[in-house]
Order: C-alpha cells, then structure tokens, then sequence
C-alpha cells in the first residue's frame, strides 16, 4: 500500500510539473536528448521520461493509471523498458516511423496484490508539413493469482490519429495542429478527441476535449 | 525673374548630381568590396537539402549534431524549404561524405537530387 501511494505521489508530482512524456508521440527521439513526456485522458494518463542513447533507441521510464469503469478496474503501474526506432522512412518532404516498445514493471492496482506486467507498445506515423496520420496498439500483459477476487484480463489500447496544420511554421515560430484522435481502451466505447497541438521548438504540449464531454486530453511533450 | 529662377533651378539640379556621383562612386565601391565578402561567405557555406526533415523535433535534432563538431561556426534550418545551411569556421571545411554520415547518424538523409 505503501508503495502504491508512493507511485501514485511520484506520478501526480510528475504531472503537476508537466514533465511528462507521449506514449506514441515520440518514443525515441535526437542522440543524447532527455525526453518528459505526458499523456492524461479522462481514462488514462501516462508517463514516460526516456533517454535517447542513439536516434533510434531509447531506454524509458514509464508510470501509468487506467480507469475501466465497466471493469470496476483503477490500474495502476512503473515499469522500465526500452523503446526503439525500428524503422523510419525519410522523404524529400516526409517522414514515416514504426516504433516497438517493451517494458516491465509492477502492477499496483486498487484491490489486488503488487505483482509484475509487462508492456508492449507499437506505433505508426507518417507526417509531412501539413498533414499527419498515426495508429498506436499497446498491451499491458497482466499475472493472474489465485487470491485475485475475479478474473485477471489484460488491457489493451488502441489509437488512431489524423491531423492538418492550418499554416506552415518555421523551426523558430509557433507551430498548431488540427488533430482528432479515436482511442478504445479494451471494450470501452471509443473516445473521439479533437485537439490541439501546439509545439514550438523542442516543447510540444496538445488540448483536447472527448466529444463525450466526459473529460479533458493534456499532452506534454519536452526534449532537452 | 522667371528665367533666373529656372537658372538657379539648373544650376542646383545639376550640382547635386554632381556632388551625388563620388557618393554613387563610393557606393559602387562599397558593393563590390560586399560582393567580394558575400562570394567569400558562401565558400565557407554549404547548403543540403534533408529527406525527412519535416517538424521542429527533427531540426532540432540535426542543430544539436552538427553544432557539436567543431568545424561549424553556425548552423541554420529552414524547414519549409527542408534545407540545412552550415557556416564552417575560418580555413575549416567538412566534405559531402562527412555531413552525409553526421546526417545519418541523426536519423535523416541527404536528399541527393536537390543538394548542389
């Protein structure tokens, strides 16, 4: 108990100081760049700091909660892991990536014993100056015990993202981003969010709210 | 009065320009020797074009690579253009081979067709 709520202040620290990191965003990022990304729905909020020892690998740190209501599930958990650049697709005028992640880490959820999960993460994007597509598919591989007072099912997270740019900015201005993103979190309904993106130089933060009205979407995104 | 008028007019009219010519003169001067210096610049200067180059993250990312070698006195993105100009320092150059390997190691490429 103890150490969920150490979890939980280290994960609320976090995000009140908004240095937290993009699942799918970004996962691995410049050689040598620290990576503070967040990532909060109204379901969900992910952390994530990563270090990126080469353009194309990057380990992380993750901290993570879902709440599934229709599972009466408050998910919590800290893994490590790393993140690499599988493939990337670079064009006169665009750029296509396909990121795997793997991580593990610990289970703290409402409820249960403490016990180990791993995580594994996909993500596709292709982006040029004005348009932007993206599909992230992530899966926590949850551990059975006995004890557990109902069944233990893994959760996955699916994710698709489109979006234009309204204007065309330099590496130097304020650059915005009309997004909408659809998430399902296991048999969840899908959550349509249109959103914001904003970033301006090596900042990127994103605003959104469910077309549901259930919430609000904050993204942070900071290379350093 | 009419005429002297017009006279004085001239007379002014035509002192000024010649008092405008060695201005014009020193002027003339004064661009060669910028031409001189522009010429000089540019061979200290080269510009790539880079594939994939498409947000302020990748530019970032190219900045940070090349401004850490010391051959680089300045480094400037333009993104709409997905071009990259490095200023090299006095007497320092660095060869297609060489920005084409730091660019890669970056996680980009020189996009070959454009680049001079």
């Amino acid at each position: 108990m103890k150490r969920h709520k150490l979890f939980s202040g280290l994960g609320l620290l976090l995000f009140y100081l908004g240095i937290t990191p993009l699942a799918g965003a970004h996962p691995t990022s410049f050689q040598g760049a620290w990576s503070l990304i967040h990532e909060s729905t109204s379901m969900s909020q992910h952390i994530m700091v990563t270090y990126s020892h080469r353009y194309w690998l990057a380990p992380a740190l993750h901290y993570g909660q879902i709440n599934l209501e229709s599972e009466n599930l408050e998910f919590e958990v800290a893994a490590a892991g790393v993140n690499t650049l599988l493939k990337r697709w670079n064009q006169p005028t665009s750029q296509g990536n396909l990121y795997v992640s793997l991580a593990q880490g610990q289970e703290f959820s409402q409820g249960l014993d403490s016990r180990p999960v791993s995580f594994a993460e996909v993500d596709l994007d292709w982006e040029d100056r004005r348009f932007y597509v993206a599909a992230a598919y992530s899966r926590y591989f949850r551990q059975s015990r006995d004890s557990d007072p109902s069944p233990i099912s893994d959760i996955e997270m699916k994710k698709v993202r489109a979006g234009f740019a309204p204007y065309l900015g330099e590496f130097t201005e304020l650059n915005t981003w009309f997004i909408v993103q659809a998430m399902q979190v296991n048999q969840e309904s899908v959550e349509v969010t249109p959103l914001l993106r904003f970033y301006y130089r090596n900042a990127l933060w994103e605003l959104g709210r469910s077309l549901k009205g259930n919430g609000f979407l904050f993204n942070f995104m900071l290379h350093i | 009065m009419k005429y002297i008028t017009l006279l004085v007019a001239s007379l002014a009219l035509s002192g000024a320009f010649s008092l405008s010519s060695p201005v014009r003169a020193e002027g003339s001067e004064a661009a060669k020797t910028e031409a001189q210096k522009v010429t000089s610049t540019e061979a200290q200067e080269k510009t790539v074009f880079v594939k994939g180059m498409v947000c302020a993250f990748c530019a970032q990312g190219i900045e940070r690579r090349f401004s850490g070698e010391p051959e680089i006195e300045n480094i400037a993105v333009d993104l709409s253009n997905h071009q990259v100009t490095l200023r090299f320092k006095p007497g320092q150059r660095m060869d297609d081979q060489r920005i084409a390997s730091l660019l890669k190691a970056a996680g980009y490429s020189v996009d070959a067709q454009r680049t001079e």
